[in-house]
C-alpha cells in the first residue's frame, strides 16, 4: 500500500473533521494494515465511503440553510418587485348625460337597447377627447397611455363613469377629472360634430381606491418568502436524494 | 437477512461505549477489544465517524496524545447513556429469550 495515498486519504473529508480526526485516522489505518488485520484496499473503500457520508451529513446540514436562504432571497425579491411595481389606484369622475332629444330617440328606436349611452361611451374615449385631456392628466403621458389608463362605462341609462389609474391617489383623480371635463366641454361645443348632448359632471374624482404600497409590500413579499421556500425545498430534496444515494451501511466496514 | 447483516446493524456507538466503559482506549485497540466481545469488525473511518459523533455529543472526551496514538475515555454522561441503552436491551432480550423458551415448538 502506497503510504503516500494512504496518508492523502483523509483529505477526502470535510476540512473541519479532518482537521480534528485526519492525522489519527490515518496513523489507525497504517497501524491495522500493518497489523494484517485490514486488507489495504477494505481501508481504501472504507475511508473513501466514510468521507462521502460526512459530507453528506455536512450536506444534511446545509440543507436547512438552503430552505431558510432561499426564502428570504424570495421574500426579499418580492418586496423589491413591490416596491418596483407599485399598485395602481383608481379614481372615478360620474358624468351624467340628459336624455336624448325626442327627434334622436325617434331615429334610435330601432337600434339597440343603451345604443345612445354606448354611443357616449365611444366618444368620451375619442381621440379628440382624449387629446383635449392630455395636458392636464397626470402625470405627462402619450394619447396611447391615457387611452389604456382611463376606462369608460355606462352605468345607467344616464351616467357615464370616467376611471382612471395612477400610481397615487392625486395622479388618478386628476387624469379622471380631465377626461371626464374634456368629454362635457367636447358635447358641449356648439362646434360639436356629435349633435346637441346635454352633459354635466355628476360627481369629481375626488378620491382613489386600491392596495395601498405597505400592504402590496406584505402581500408581494409574502408570495416572494412562499415560492422561494418551494425553490429552496425542491433544492434540498434533490440534494437529499443525491446524499441517500451515496449512503452504505458503515457497520459494514 | 443474514446474521452478518443483523451483526452489521448493531448500534457503533454502543459498542465503542461499552468499550470504553471498561477503561480508555486508543482507535486501534477499540477495534480490536470490539472485535473481540462483539465479534464486529470496524473500519477505521467508521470507527473515527462514530467517536466524532460521540465526542460532539459529550459522551467520550479525547485525552492527551501518546506517542501518536489518542486514547478516549467515556465521560459521565457517556456511562450513563450506556447503561441506559443496555438495561433496556437487557430487558428486551429477557423477554424475548423467555417468549422463544416458552413457545410451542
Amino acid at each position: 500500500m502506497n503510504r503516500r495515498l494512504l496518508r492523502a486519504l483523509p483529505a477526502l473529508y470535510p476540512r473541519a473533521w479532518r482537521d480534528r480526526y485526519g492525522a489519527e485516522l490515518a496513523g489507525l489505518t497504517e497501524d491495522l494494515i500493518s497489523a494484517g488485520e485490514i486488507r489495504p484496499l477494505s481501508a481504501v473503500v472504507n475511508l473513501a465511503g466514510v468521507a462521502a457520508l460526512e459530507w453528506g451529513r455536512v450536506l444534511a446540514g446545509s440543507r436547512r440553510v438552503v430552505v431558510g436562504e432561499v426564502a428570504v432571497a424570495g421574500l426579499v425579491a418580492g418586496i423589491v418587485f413591490a416596491a418596483l411595481h407599485p399598485p395602481l389606484l383608481t379614481s372615478t369622475a360620474l358624468v351624467v348625460v340628459a336624455p336624448p332629444p325626442q327627434s334622436v330617440q325617434a331615429a334610435t328606436s330601432n337600434g339597440p337597447p343603451g345604443g345612445y349611452m354606448a354611443t357616449q361611451v365611444l366618444i368620451a374615449g375619442s381621440n379628440p377627447v382624449l387629446m383635449n385631456a392630455l395636458p392636464h392628466a397626470r402625470p405627462a403621458m402619450s394619447l396611447n397611455e391615457l387611452r389604456n389608463n382611463v376606462q369608460i362605462e355606462s352605468l345607467a341609462r344616464s351616467i357615464l363613469s370616467v376611471s382612471a389609474t395612477g400610481e397615487n391617489a392625486a395622479d388618478a383623480e386628476a387624469t379622471a377629472n380631465a377626461v371626464a371635463d374634456s368629454y362635457i366641454g367636447y358635447v358641449s361645443s356648439p362646434d360639436s360634430p356629435v349633435g346637441d348632448v346635454q352633459a354635466r359632471m355628476l360627481e369629481l374624482a375626488t378620491n382613489a381606491t386600491g392596495r395601498p404600497l405597505p400592504a402590496s409590500l406584505l402581500i408581494i413579499g409574502g408570495f416572494g418568502a412562499l415560492y422561494g421556500s418551494i425553490a429552496g425545498a425542491t433544492v434540498a430534496l434533490a440534494l437529499g436524494r443525491a446524499d441517500r444515494g451515496s449512503r452504505f451501511d458503515p457497520l459494514q466496514g | 437477512m443474514t446474521k452478518d447483516t443483523i451483526r452489521g446493524s448493531s448500534d457503533r456507538s454502543i459498542l465503542i461505549l461499552t468499550s470504553l466503559a471498561g477503561g480508555p482506549k486508543h482507535g486501534y485497540a477499540l477495534i480490536k477489544d470490539i472485535d473481540g466481545f462483539a465479534g464486529v469488525s470496524l473500519g477505521p473511518g467508521t470507527l473515527y465517524s462514530a467517536l466524532a459523533k460521540l465526542e460532539a455529543a459529550g459522551l467520550v472526551e479525547a485525552l492527551p496524545a501518546e506517542d501518536r496514538r489518542r486514547p478516549y475515555a467515556i465521560t459521565p454522561a457517556g456511562r450513563e447513556f450506556v447503561s441506559e441503552r443496555l438495561t433496556e436491551s437487557a430487558r428486551i432480550a429477557e423477554v424475548g429469550l423467555r417468549r422463544i423458551a416458552e413457545a410451542p415448538s
